[in-house]
């Protein structure tokens, strides 16, 4: 499973569609202002949304606070 | 009955006395010696500075190049109205030497990212307290050949993270964080920005006296809308 069909599987599950379009971009990356970590690392260094993620992987969303 | 201490004459001894027995007098020690730099004076820096100064580190460098604004009063809580206009280096350093005479608080003028700032000399580490992620980097990059630690924090909204960077031994903030240089983000809750300013001086000490539980290689999240603290282990 990828870290899209995750995301998309969580936003059914949690009846909220509209995650899918704020989180994901159009290509395999989230959008700008988006963290995603698979295992402890950002999904950009790999294969983005495209990022194969196995049972028991740990998949973190958060907004990077960037203020101060 | 005690005899309460006369006023502008207070011992560490006194001064510590409600936190030292927790963390031991090695430790007490070890902050006294330490010299450390908190980089922004915004909401993270009010918090992190004011308790890094209670706490009683030896040293303490204040960064910042900008004048304090009536925006900034709703969090920034070392500035009053009257220090509208002041430089935030200048009515920093005043307020937190009132606050503990002990501790040597010193003024450091500059933008990080500028061409000719450098970090102060003698610092052990780095207290990320900057408004965005441009700056940022260029801090890291300080902070890299520098060879100290950084406690990073960030806050937007009711949401904040911290994390301590190691160079050469946990991931970088551009690991963690690429590519937001265009990321700014002006919404702030003050509590948010208390928070974390707080737990980064907190990690501070933990680098410092060498405590268990500090932030390397993992992230402290931060949700205020719903009261929740969530530790994530880093690859």
């Amino acid at each position: 499973m990828s870290v899209r069909e995750v995301i998309e599987a969580a936003a059914r599950q949690l009846n909220r569609p509209e995650m899918v379009s704020k989180l994901l971009g159009p290509e395999a990356q989230p959008r700008r202002g988006t963290i995603i970590l698979v295992r402890g690392r950002n999904i950009l260094h790999g294969k983005g949304l495209d990022e194969i993620v196995h049972p028991g992987d740990e998949v973190c969303l958060f907004p990077p606070a960037g203020g101060g | 009955m005690p005899v309460p201490p006369r006023r502008g004459r207070i011992t560490p001894e006194q001064y510590y006395s409600r936190h030292s027995p927790l963390l031991g007098e090695e430790c007490l020690q070890r902050l006294g010696r330490s010299a450390l730099a908190v980089v922004g004076l915004g909401g993270l820096g009010c918090a992190a500075s004011t308790s890094l100064v209670r706490i009683g580190v030896g040293k303490l460098f204040v960064i910042d190049s900008d004048r304090v604004e009536p925006s900034n009063l709703n969090r920034q809580f070392l500035y009053t109205p009257e220090d509208i206009g002041r430089s935030k280096v200048e009515a920093a350093c005043e307020h937190l030497r009132a606050m503990n005479p002990l501790v040597e608080v010193v003024p450091w003028q500059g933008r990080v990212g500028e061409q000719g700032f450098s970090l102060p000399p003698g610092i052990e580490g780095v207290v990320d307290c900057l408004d965005n992620f441009r700056s940022r980097y260029a801090l890291e990059e300080l902070v890299r050949q520098a060879g100290v630690f950084m406690v990073h924090g960030g806050v937007m909204g009711q949401f904040g993270q911290l994390t301590t960077i190691i160079p050469g031994r946990t991931p970088s903030l551009r690991q963690l964080f690429p590519s937001m240089e265009e990321v700014i983000h002006r919404h702030v809750l003050p509590q948010a920005a208390t928070i974390v300013g707080t737990l980064q001086a907190w990690e501070a000490v933990r680098q410092l006296c060498g405590l268990e539980g500090a932030l390397h290689g993992k992230i402290l999240s931060v949700d205020l809308l719903n009261n929740e603290m969530r530790t994530i282990s880093l690859g």
